[in-house]
């Protein structure tokens, strides 16, 4: 069974934001809301890098570890979904997730939190496929109907991959590859940015 | 009477040293909710979606 996985390529993404655009009209997702938002280091320096970050669907959530009423669930492929009718809005996942990725859209008066919101990868929750009720609280479910993630669809540089965590694997080892044969002067690392500094070895 | 307090105090103190880490540790009893049934099969599911990552998402 396939474990799918998002995977944001720092040396082609040009921060244009059209992933977050597209996630947002895609899953008509609320005002205040943003499941995917991209993230500019060093930004207007020389070597600046963006990267398009949204939930990453871990293997070993801590926001589901975290929840007192046991909304979180995996689906069989991987992807880390919520129960909205569960949800209590408390926002442990949100001190939990290392990412940010729960929002929390503002719900009645004195910025009353509403129920957690977060990226889908696009599959719904737990109402019936493709829905109403599906869509109105989760948005749109592309998995059911044979499509992956929009904002990965749709990423002109194709920075973004979204799928299977094995094909895209290959996919990206096959660029770092290609890069480091390169013959010019822009020549860069052949390892992914910032791997030295999370593994160890030779930093890029 | 300050030898009062502050043997009741080292045995208030006492008391709350005896939690083990075990039991304050939530070992997430997993999801309270009903999960949804998908609209495709696995198998047909992963044909299709495999086609979709590699025909779109790939260099044109």
């Amino acid at each position: 069974m396939a474990r799918m996985k998002f995977l944001c390529d720092d040396e082609r993404c040009i921060e244009c934001n059209a992933c977050v655009t597209a996630c947002k009209n895609e899953n008509d997702v609320p005002w205040g809301v943003n499941r995917r938002r991209v993230v500019t280091l060093n930004d207007g320096q020389p070597g600046e890098k963006s990267i398009s970050v949204a939930c990453m669907h871990c293997t070993d959530p801590p926001c589901a570890a975290v929840c007192p009423v046991d909304c979180f669930y995996i689906t069989e492929d991987g992807v880390v979904l919520h129960d909205k009718d569960l949800c209590i809005g408390c926002g442990y996942c949100f001190y939990a997730c290392p990412f940010g990725a729960p929002q929390f859209p503002q719900d009645g008066a004195f910025g009353a939190r509403g129920k957690m919101d977060k990226c889908t990868f696009c599959a719904g929750g737990p109402e019936e496929d493709l829905s109403e009720a599906e869509f109105e609280k989760y948005g749109r479910n592309r998995l059911a109907e044979g499509k992956l993630p929009l904002c990965a669809e749709m990423c002109s540089t194709k920075a973004l991959l979204a799928g299977d965590g094995d094909i895209i694997a290959d996919i990206f080892r096959e660029r770092v590859v290609r890069r480091a044969g390169r013959d010019d002067d822009r020549k860069p690392p052949a390892s992914p940015w910032g791997w030295g500094q999370a593994y160890g070895g030779k930093k890029p | 009477m300050k030898a009062w307090r502050l043997a009741g105090m080292v045995m208030l103190l006492a008391g709350c040293g005896g939690e083990s880490a075990d039991t304050l540790l939530d070992d997430n009893p997993g999801y309270a909710g009903k999960p949804d049934k998908h609209a495709m099969a696995g198998a047909e599911r992963e044909t299709v979606l495999r086609q979709r990552l590699l025909k779109i998402q790939t260099d044109r």
